[in-house]
């Protein structure tokens, strides 16, 4: 049942903080292998995502072709679990080329840790400084806690969150923070009050997915721009 | 030069007139306001004809709005400013994406354009060859750069570049005219993203006004192949295709674009002097 969102939970036994592993390590380690499979579904999640990068290798998504020209709005990138800004290198240069000006995290390798949540801050403020506008945050799975954090706390540089296969349960959204949502199908199971916007593709691999780029670029069009009060 | 405002279509545009006979809207193009049309260009053309300036929105002394940049909406701002002088029927010039909001305006209002002239601009959408990407690059990038050094950076596309070495100066306080009212950034942003969501290729066959589409073979930014394709599209077009000079060909050769001009819109002129105004 490739397609059953809980199967690594069924499958993997959820550790306990024991003696020589902390709680915290265990839920890092629970974290990666929800995100990754490992390891006991690398060989087939590795075939299976090989296989859905080259199906989707040509897509005209990736050229530009059928997606809505952006309108410079400034776009923070924040990377998932494990991930940092080079993982978002790709969708960084593809945002740029269809009229967004997207911004590094400062995350260098996102670990889950709160202290990332202050060079985010500075990456969101001098982003919507910059261009004298609010910025809008695309968050990777567990990138999202930190984003609503930043969100909630910079709500005078931040207008909109947009989560990109969050983790599940889904973090509590901060009133006054607008929440977007792509998700994989396979992991439609979580039930959110949130609209979501259902692409096929693996979980692990909606940061290049075509389909994640195209609803992201219909979402970020229909965003409207706002420009930062200087008064 | 002192402009006025009118409330048309929900925002305030600024505009100007000068001189007298047939009316002449002039559209101006991408970032650009109504003080970049070169002087001696104006004083030209209002010898002739009763010559209409004005602001697009989001430049000069109009309003700068967030939203409402979509061409067609820039091209009821045209029409609305039009009810606003009574002007019934006019010429229409649209330079660049100027020619794209007159495009727009004649597929949408064609009673009210009485004839047409383009002038290095493109019909959008799959017939459209568009600027290889380092010249957009060179146009759209432009963060962290002051006006001046922007302007100085798209002089490099817009100007054909011994006319740029032979007329710095001249070029120099064109640009300074230009960035009295600096065109803020959301509505450059927000007039380029309108700009390439344009295409009016399906619709140009419908267009009867008499239509004159002219251009610089020098052009990098919109290639005059562009202007052939419209010459395709619009019935009975007249193509002028000027060699020499590139997308700035009306600052690079006035006279010869004055006279051009002149010429093609006094020989359509006969029928409109009877409807040119809702008072008449």
């Amino acid at each position: 049942m490739p397609n059953d969102p809980n199967r690594l939970r069924k499958r993997i036994p959820r550790h306990k903080s024991g003696s020589t592993i902390s709680g915290t390590a265990a839920g890092f380690i629970d974290e990666t292998m929800r995100t990754f499979g490992l390891p006991l579904f690398w060989p087939y999640d590795s075939f299976e995502a090989a296989v859905e990068v080259i199906l989707n290798s040509s897509d005209a998504v990736y050229r530009g072709r059928n997606v809505r020209y952006g309108d410079g709005k400034p776009v923070v990138l924040v990377p998932g679990h494990l991930g940092g800004d080079v993982t978002l290198a790709p969708l960084s240069m593809w945002l740029h080329a269809i009229g967004y000006r997207p911004a590094k995290s400062n995350i260098l390798i996102n670990i889950n840790d709160q202290s990332l949540d202050e060079p985010l801050a500075a990456a969101s403020r001098g982003a919507a400084l910059r261009i004298g506008r609010k910025a809008v945050m695309i968050a990777f799975d567990t990138g999202l806690r930190s984003a609503l954090r930043v969100a909630e706390v910079e709500r005078d540089y931040v207008s909109d969150v947009i989560a990109v296969g969050p983790s599940d349960p889904m973090p509590v959204v901060p009133i006054g923070v607008r929440l977007h949502v792509i998700k994989s199908a396979r992991r439609a199971s979580i039930a959110s009050h949130q609209a979501v916007h259902f692409v096929q593709g693996s979980p692990a691999l909606l940061y290049v997915n075509p389909a994640a780029w195209r609803v992201l670029a219909g979402i970020l069009r229909e965003i409207p721009i706002a420009l930062l009060d200087r008064s | 030069m002192t402009m006025r405002h009118a409330e048309v279509n929900g925002i305030k545009i600024a505009f100007d007139i000068r001189g007298s006979g047939p009316s002449l809207i002039l559209v101006m193009g991408y970032r650009l306001n109504s003080r970049a049309w070169p002087l001696d260009f104006i004083e030209a053309l209002a010898k002739r004809f009763t010559v209409v300036l004005f602001d697009n929105r989001g430049t000069g002394l109009s309003d700068k709005p967030i939203f409402g940049y979509e061409l067609s909406n820039m091209a009821k701002d045209v029409c609305g400013l039009m009810d606003h002088l009574e002007i019934a029927r006019a010429n229409v010039l649209g330079y660049s994406m100027g020619g794209a909001i007159a495009q727009e305006l004649v597929c949408r209002y064609p009673e009210r354009v009485l004839s047409l002239v383009l002038c290095a601009t493109l019909c959008g959408g799959r017939r459209a060859i568009y600027a290889r990407p380092t010249v957009i690059s060179i146009m759209h990038d432009l963060d962290g750069l002051d006006p001046a050094a922007a302007a100085r950076r798209i002089w490099t596309v817009t100007y054909e570049p011994k006319y740029l070495a032979a007329n710095v100066d001249k070029v120099e306080r064109q640009m300074q005219r230009e960035l009295e009212t600096p065109t803020p950034l959301h509505a450059a942003d927000l007039q380029f993203q309108a700009f390439v969501d344009f295409d009016t290729s399906e619709a140009l066959s419908s267009v009867r006004s008499p239509t004159l589409i002219m251009t610089g073979d020098r052009d990098v930014l919109i290639p005059p192949r562009n202007s052939e394709v419209l010459a395709a599209l619009i019935p009975d077009a007249q193509l002028v295709i000027l060699p020499g000079f590139a997308h700035r060909v009306i600052w690079e050769s006035t006279g010869q674009c004055v006279a051009l001009i002149g010429n093609f819109l006094e020989q359509t002129q006969a029928p409109a002097n009877a409807g040119d105004s809702y008072a008449e």
